[in-house]
C-alpha cells in the first residue's frame, strides 16, 4: 500500500516537475543491522534503567541478572525487526501473539506480581504519607521474588515494545521520557533513591536520543530496499528527506550522552546521596501535588472526578457525585458491646427524608406546587418524637461507641435507643480496653438500647406518634417524590419483566403493612436479578438525577444507590420510607477481629433474650469505613420506622476487579475463557513476613518457573530471527531463479561478486572494497600462496583457477553486456560454491 | 551567524519550567535532568563558533548523461575536518528539468561526524527528457541545540543532460554523397586525412579527432587541426523541429538516426532552429563528447507551437545545400536539395 501511494506520488511529481528526489542515501555503508543494534542497546537501557530502577528503590526483590538479561536480549530483537518493514510487522505480530498466550499462562504469577510490586509501593506511599493501609491487592502466590520477576518479564517486554517504537521509529526524546520518566519518578517522589546506575542509564538515552532527534536524519521508518520517503514528506509537508545516518554519527551522538550522563552523574552523586525529600511540602505547588497524589492513592483515578470528596464513611445524604468509593480501611468506631444474636447490628447516625437534587435533607420540607414552603420539622424535633416512642421488647444492652475517625458531629446508635439513651460514664468506658491503646482517645459514649432479637416487632399504642405534626411527617414528606423523578419511576416499572410491583395496590391486601413488606421484598429481589454491586459505579451525569440514572441506566452501584431508589420507589407505591446511614457491624467481623474483653462482666451489658445462650461475651471491635453503609427504614403501622436492607450481597466487592487499576491483568483476561490453571483457593495470601531482601540467588533463578516464560518468549524471538533469515533466503532464491530462468543473469552475477567481495574484504584477501574482478581473483592467489600448506583444506590451484574463472565471468556479464551461456552460469555457480569455502 | 530566538526561547521554558520543578520538588531525578539543560549549552555553542568555517562541500554527477528512466546519480560529498559533531546539517537544493518549471528548494539532512567525510548519492529520478539542473544553493550548519546556525552559500549548479530512448531504424536510405562545384567528396578517404593541407587552424569543439595535428599539438601545448585542402561537403543534415508537444519523439526520433548514420560512418551534420533569433546552428556529431554537446545545444532550444517552422526557415534561408532529413515526432521526411 505504502509503496503504491509512493509511486504515485512520484508518477505526478515527475509529471509535473519532470524531476524528483529518489531513496538518498550516504555513500558510507548504511550498517543498517548495527544502527538497529545501537538502538537496542539504548532500548535496553531505557527500559531496565526504569524498571531496575523502581524496583531497587523501592527495594521490591527480584532477580537481576534473569531480568536484565531479557530485557537486553528483547530489546535487540525488537530493534533488530527494524531491518525490513515485513520483519517488524510480522516479528511484532508473533511477539504480541505469544506475550498474550504466556500471559494468560503465568496470569497468576505475573499478576501477583503486578499486585506485589503496586502493594509495595501503596505501602510507602501509604508511609510516606501517614495514610495507613490504603489498599491491598490479593496476591495469589505468597514468594514474591518469583512473581514480581515473572511480573517484570511482561512488563518489561511491554515497555520495550513501545520504547522500541519511540526510539528506534520516531526517534523522539518527549515520547521516551514520557513512557520512562513516571517509573523513577514514583520512587523518586518518596524520597526512594536508585542507584545512580540506573539515572545515568537513563539519562544516557535520553541525551543520545535527543542528539539523534535533533539531527533529523537519525529517524529509522521502517523500509524496505527501495521505499522512498515520498510519503513521509508528502504527508508532513516539509522537504527534508530525511534518511538513514552513519553508524558512526550515531556512535558520535551516543558518546556524548554517555559522557554528558556520566559528568553529570558525578557531580550529582554527593548531592543525589545524601539528599532528602521533605516528608512535608514547604511550598503551595508541592503540598497541592501531595494532595492530588493522595487523592489518587485514596479514591483511584476517577477520583479526581469526584463532584466531592469521599474517603469512606458517611456520606450525609449526598448522592452520585462519587464515582468510586475507596474506603482507607482506617478504624472509624471502636464499638464495646455483647453480641446477642447473628445479625448484622446497625449503627444509625443519619436518616434523609426530603429528597431533591440527588440529596436526602434530615430536616423534613414540604413545598406546595408553587414551591412554597407547606411544611417543615426538624431532624431533632422527629428524633425527640420517636425517642419516646421506641419498639422495646424488653432487652437491654449496652454499648460503648469511641469515635476516632467517623464524622463527630452524629452520634452512632444502634437500633432501639432508649430515651436520653447517651451518657458518657466514665467508671464504664475506662474499664473497655479499646484497640487504640497507643493513640488519642477519640470521642467516647455510652449507649443503652433495646435490640429486637427475633424480629418480634411488638404492637404499640402509637397515640403518641399521632401528633398532627408527625403524621403529617409520614404522610407527606415520606412518600415525597420529586416532580422530575415520578416519569423515572414510572419508565423502570413499565420496564421490569416482573410485573407485579408495578400492579400491586394497597386495596389488594387486608394489611397495610403487609403490603408495605411486599414492596420492599419486591424491590430487592429486582435488585437481587437486575442490578449489580460496585463501589466503583461511575459518577452521576450532572444533568441526571442520581436514582433516575441508576434504575434506568447504569443499573449498578453501592448501598447509597440502592438504598435511595428503593426509598423512591417505595414512596412511589405509597409507602412512607426514608434513607438511612450509620455503619453496620456484621457477625464476620465480630468473629474475626473482635477482642474478647474478659474483664468485663456481661450483666452489666446484656439483659434479655439472645441467640447465643452461655457463649455471650463482651467485644470490642474496630469498625473501619468499609463498614459505613446505607439502608431504608419503612413505616409500618403500630411499629413506627423499620430497618431494612435492600443492598444485594456484593459478589466481587472483595477486590472490586473490574475498575481497580492495580488489577491490570485481571481486568485484561477478566471475560477470556482461558484455561489457566488456578491456584489452590485455600492459599491465598498477602502476607507481608513473607517479604525478603533476597539479592541475586542462582539457584533460586534456575527455578522453572521464572524460566519457562522466558524459554518460551526467547524461542518466539529466536523463530522470529530464523524465519526471517529464512524468508530473506527464500526471496533471494526466487529471485536469483526468476533471473536465471529469463536469461538476466546481471543480477545474479552481480550479487554473488558483491557476496564474494565482502567475505574476501573481511578476510583481508583484497584491500579494497571496490576491487574489480581481476583484483579479487589476483589477491586471493596472493592470499593461498601466502598460507602454510597444512591450513590450507582444499586444492589451492583449483581455488585460483576459479578465482580466475569467477572474475573471467563477473567481467564478461557485468561489463561487456553480452548474455553467457546456460553452461557458464552453471560453472559460475558451482565456483561461487568453492569459493564460499576460502 | 543566523540567530533561532525561537529554539531558544523553548529552550528557556524548559529550562525554568525544570528549574522550578527541582526547587518545589527538590526531585534529585529532576536535577539530573536539568544538569545536561546547563552543560549542553557551554559546550556546543563555544566549539560551533570555533568549528564551523572547516567544512567543505563539493558536489558533482557521477554519469556525464543519463537515458530516460535512469536515475540522475548526483554526488554531494562534504567534510567535517574538526572535532566538532555537526549533528544537524541541512543542505538545500534546486532541482530543474529544462523542459519544466523550477521545482522550490529542497533540504536535506547531513550527518557530519567530526574527522568525517560524509558521501551521499542523491538520484534524481527523471520523467522526461530534457537537461536536468542540481543547483546545490546553501549548506546550513546548526549547533548542538539549534540556537545558532551558519549558512554556507555555494550555488554550485551540476548539469546532467537525459537522453531519450532510441529505437531501431533501418528505412533510413543511404544518402548520395553530394558532389559540388567547390568541395570535394572525402569518401574515399574515411579518415578524413588528406595530403593537402588547406591551413592550420586551432582547435575546435567538434572537430574531428583523426584531423588533429599531434606534433604540432604538443610542441606549442595547445591543439591544432589540419584543415584540408578539399574538404569534404556535409552531405546529410538532420533538422528536427521543436514542436513542444513533440518535442521527446522528435529528439528520440533524432538520436536514432544519429545512431544510425554513425554507425554506417555517414557524415552529417544537425541543424539546429533557434525560433527566436532565426538562427541555425550546425552541430556534429561523431563521438560521445560531441553527442553530449549536441545534446546541450538542443536541450537550451526554445520550443514552440508551430510544426514546419525549422523546415520553412531553413527553406527560405538558404541554407547548405544538403540531403535534409526533416524530423518531426516520430516521424522524419529525406529532402533531396
Amino acid at each position: 500500500m505504502i509503496k503504491w501511494l509512493e509511486s504515485k506520488f512520484l508518477k505526478r511529481t515527475l509529471d509535473s516537475e519532470g524531476v524528483a528526489v529518489g531513496n538518498i542515501h550516504s555513500e558510507t555503508p548504511h550498517r543498517r543491522l548495527l544502527i538497529c543494534l545501537l538502538r537496542g542497546i539504548l532500548t535496553f537501557l531505557a527500559a531496565y534503567g526504569t524498571i531496575g530502577g523502581l524496583m531497587e528503590a523501592m527495594e521490591i526483590p527480584y532477580n537481576r541478572l534473569l531480568v536484565a538479561g531479557y530485557l537486553l536480549f528483547f530489546s535487540l530483537l525488537c530493534t533488530v525487526l527494524y531491518m525490513r518493514k515485513i520483519a517488524f510487522y510480522i516479528g511484532y505480530i508473533i511477539i504480541l501473539i505469544v506475550y498474550t498466550i504466556e500471559l494468560a499462562k503465568y496470569y497468576y504469577y505475573a499478576n501477583s506480581g503486578f499486585q506485589a510490586i503496586t502493594n509495595i509501593i501503596y505501602e510507602k506511599y501509604s508511609d510516606f504519607f501517614n495514610l495507613l493501609s490504603i489498599r491491598q491487592a490479593q496476591e495469589f502466590y505468597a514468594d514474591r521474588y518469583v512473581t514480581v520477576t515473572v511480573a517484570l518479564l511482561f512488563i518489561g517486554l511491554f515497555l520495550i515494545l513501545l520504547l522500541n517504537v519511540t526510539i528506534s521509529g520516531y526517534m523522539n526524546v518527549f515520547e521516551t521520557v514520557l513512557i520512562t520518566f513516571p517509573f523513577l519518578e514514583l520512587a523518586l517522589y518518596i524520597g526512594k533513591k536508585p542507584p545512580i546506575i540506573f539515572i545515568g542509564m537513563v539519562l544516557i538515552t535520553y541525551i543520545s536520543v535527543g542528539l539523534m532527534q535533533f539531527t533529523k536524519y537519525s529517524r529509522m521508518p521502517i523500509k524496505g530496499k527501495n521505499t522512498k520517503e515520498y510519503s513521509r514528506v508528502f504527508k508532513k509537508r516539509e522537504n527534508v528527506y530525511a534518511y538513514q545516518g552513519s553508524f558512526s554519527g550515531n556512535v558520535i551522538a551516543v558518546c556524548v550522552a554517555v559522557i554528558i550522563s556520566a559528568v553529570v552523574c558525578f557531580v550529582s552523586l554527593p548531592a543525589y546521596s545524601t539528599a532528602e525529600v521533605n516528608k512535608f511540602a514547604t511550598n503551595p505547588v508541592r503540598s497541592e501535588t501531595d494532595s492530588l497524589i493522595t487523592r489518587y492513592i485514596q479514591t483511584g483515578f476517577l477520583g479526581f472526578f469526584n463532584k466531592y470528596q469521599s474517603k469512606g464513611g458517611l456520606s450525609s445524604g449526598r448522592l452520585g457525585g462519587v464515582s468510586s468509593v475507596r474506603p482507607d480501611f482506617q478504624t472509624d468506631l471502636y464499638v464495646t458491646f455483647a453480641p446477642y444474636s447473628a445479625q448484622t447490628v446497625y449503627l444509625k447516625a443519619f436518616e434523609g427524608s426530603y429528597y431533591a437534587i440527588n440529596t436526602f435533607y434530615e430536616d423534613a420540607i414540604k413545598k406546595d406546587e408553587t414551591g412554597a414552603l407547606e411544611y417543615f420539622i426538624t431532624h431533632t424535633q422527629i428524633d425527640a418524637i420517636e425517642n419516646k416512642n421506641i419498639v422495646d421488647v424488653g432487652n437491654r444492652a449496652t454499648m460503648v461507641v469511641e469515635n476516632v475517625d467517623a464524622d463527630f458531629t452524629r452520634n452512632y446508635l444502634p437500633y432501639y435507643p432508649i430515651e436520653d439513651s447517651i451518657k458518657t460514664d466514665d467508671k464504664l468506658i475506662d474499664k473497655v480496653n479499646f484497640y487504640n491503646d497507643n493513640t488519642a482517645p477519640g470521642q467516647e459514649y455510652i449507649v443503652t438500647f433495646s435490640p429486637v432479637v427475633y424480629n418480634d416487632y411488638p404492637v404499640r399504642d402509637d397515640k403518641n406518634l399521632h401528633y398532627d405534626q408527625y403524621k403529617k411527617y409520614i404522610e407527606t414528606v415520606c412518600l415525597q417524590i420529586p416532580d422530575e423523578l415520578q416519569e423515572g419511576i414510572t419508565k423502570h416499572f413499565d420496564e421490569m419483566e416482573d410485573k407485579s410491583l408495578r400492579d400491586a395496590k394497597e386495596s389488594d391486601y387486608s394489611d397495610v403493612n403487609e403490603y408495605r413488606q411486599q414492596m420492599v421484598n419486591l424491590i430487592y429481589q429486582d435488585y437481587f436479578t437486575n442490578f449489580e454491586y460496585t463501589m466503583s459505579p461511575g459518577s452521576t451525569p450532572y444533568s441526571s438525577d442520581v436514582v433516575d440514572y441508576f434504575i434506568n441506566e447504569s443499573r449498578r452501584g453501592y448501598c447509597a444507590h440502592f438504598a435511595s431508589s428503593a426509598v423512591m420507589m417505595l414512596r412511589a407505591k405509597g409507602v412512607p420510607a426514608r434513607y438511612v446511614e450509620g455503619y453496620c457491624v456484621p457477625i464476620g467481623i465480630i468473629e474475626e477481629s473482635g477482642k474478647i474483653q474478659p474483664n468485663l462482666d456481661i450483666k452489666d451489658w446484656y439483659e434479655g433474650e439472645n441467640t447465643l445462650g452461655t457463649d455471650m461475651q463482651v467485644v470490642t471491635v474496630a469498625v473501619n469505613d468499609s463498614y459505613a453503609h446505607a439502608w431504608i427504614e419503612v413505616y409500618l403501622e403500630g411499629y413506627g420506622f423499620v430497618p431494612f436492607e435492600v443492598t444485594p450481597p456484593d459478589f466481587l466487592e472483595e477486590n472490586d476487579e473490574t475498575l481497580n487499576i492495580a488489577n491490570l491483568f485481571n481486568s485484561i483476561f477478566a471475560n477470556m475463557n482461558l484455561n489457566i490453571e488456578t491456584p489452590d483457593p485455600a492459599t491465598p495470601t498477602n502476607n507481608r513476613n513473607t517479604f525478603k531482601k533476597i539479592n541475586f540467588n542462582l539457584i533460586k533463578s534456575m527455578d522453572l518457573t521464572l524460566f519457562a516464560p522466558v524459554i518460551s518468549v526467547v524461542a518466539a524471538g529466536l523463530i522470529v530471527i530464523v524465519g526471517f533469515a529464512l524468508y530473506c533466503r527464500i526471496k533471494q532464491a526466487i529471485i536469483d531463479n526468476l533471473n536465471m530462468k529469463s536469461g538476466n543473469y546481471k543480477p545474479f552475477v552481480y550479487s554473488r561478486y558483491v557476496k564474494i567481495l565482502n567475505k574476501f574484504s573481511q578476510k583481508k584477501i583484497v584491500a579494497n572494497k571496490n576491487a574489480l574482478p581481476k583484483e579479487l581473483a589476483e589477491g586471493l592467489e596472493k592470499y593461498i600462496y601466502s598460507l602454510p600448506v597444512d591450513k590450507i583444506k582444499y586444492d589451492s590451484c583449483e581455488m585460483i583457477k576459479a578465482g580466475y574463472e569467477f572474475a573471467r565471468i563477473t567481467d564478461f556479464v557485468l561489463y561487456s553486456g553480452e548474455v553467457p551461456s546456460a553452461e557458464e552460469m552453471e560453472t559460475y555457480r558451482e565456483i561461487v560454491k568453492r569459493l564460499g569455502k576460502v | 551567524m543566523k540567530r533561532h530566538y525561537f529554539t531558544m526561547a523553548l529552550y528557556s521554558i524548559i529550562l525554568i519550567a525544570l528549574s522550578l520543578a527541582v526547587y518545589f520538588y527538590q526531585q534529585p531525578f529532576l536535577l539530573a535532568l536539568l544538569l545536561p539543560l546547563y552543560i549542553f549549552p557551554m559546550i556546543s555553542v563555544p566549539l560551533f563558533i570555533k568549528n564551523y568555517g572547516q567544512i567543505k562541500v563539493q558536489v558533482y554527477s557521477d554519469s556525464a548523461y543519463v537515458e530516460k528512466g535512469h536515475a540522475v546519480p548526483i554526488r554531494l560529498v562534504a567534510t567535517n575536518p574538526s572535532i566538532y559533531p555537526f549533528f544537524r546539517t541541512e543542505a538545500a537544493f534546486t532541482l530543474r528539468n529544462q523542459y519544466f518549471k523550477e521545482t522550490k528548494l529542497r533540504k536535506i539532512a547531513i550527518a557530519l561526524s567530526p574527522k568525517h567525510t560524509e558521501k551521499m548519492l542523491i538520484p534524481i529520478e527523471n520523467g522526461s527528457i530534457g537537461m536536468i539542473t542540481f543547483g546545490l544553493k546553501y549548506i546550513e550548519l546548526y549547533d548542538m541545540l539549534g540556537f545558532f546556525s551558519y549558512k554556507m552559500e555555494i550555488d554550485r549548479d551540476v548539469n546532467v543532460p537525459v537522453l531519450p530512448v532510441t529505437r531501431e531504424i533501418t528505412e533510413l536510405v543511404p544518402a548520395p554523397s553530394y558532389e559540388g562545384e567547390e568541395e570535394c567528396v572525402e569518401n574515399s578517404n574515411k579518415g578524413m586525412v588528406s595530403s593537402d593541407i588547406k591551413e592550420i587552424r586551432e582547435y575546435h569543439e567538434g572537430d574531428r579527432l583523426q584531423r588533429i595535428h599531434w606534433k604540432l599539438s604538443s610542441k606549442l601545448d595547445q591543439l591544432f587541426v589540419k584543415e584540408p585542402e578539399n574538404t569534404a561537403v556535409l552531405s546529410i543534415v538532420l533538422l528536427p523541429e521543436f514542436t513542444k508537444s513533440k518535442i521527446e519523439d522528435t529528439i528520440s526520433t533524432l538520436l536514432s538516426i544519429v545512431n544510425l548514420l554513425n554507425k554506417q560512418e555517414n557524415r552529417f551534420e544537425v541543424c539546429v532552429f533557434n525560433s527566436q533569433t532565426f538562427d541555425f546552428e550546425y552541430v556534429m556529431s561523431t563521438d560521445e563528447e560531441s553527442l553530449l554537446n549536441l545534446f546541450v545545444v538542443l536541450y537550451y532550444k526554445p520550443l514552440y507551437e508551430g510544426e514546419s517552422k525549422a523546415i520553412d526557415a531553413y527553406t527560405m534561408s538558404g541554407q547548405k545545400k544538403a540531403s535534409v532529413i526533416h524530423i518531426l515526432g516520430d516521424k522524419f521526411e529525406i529532402f533531396e536539395d
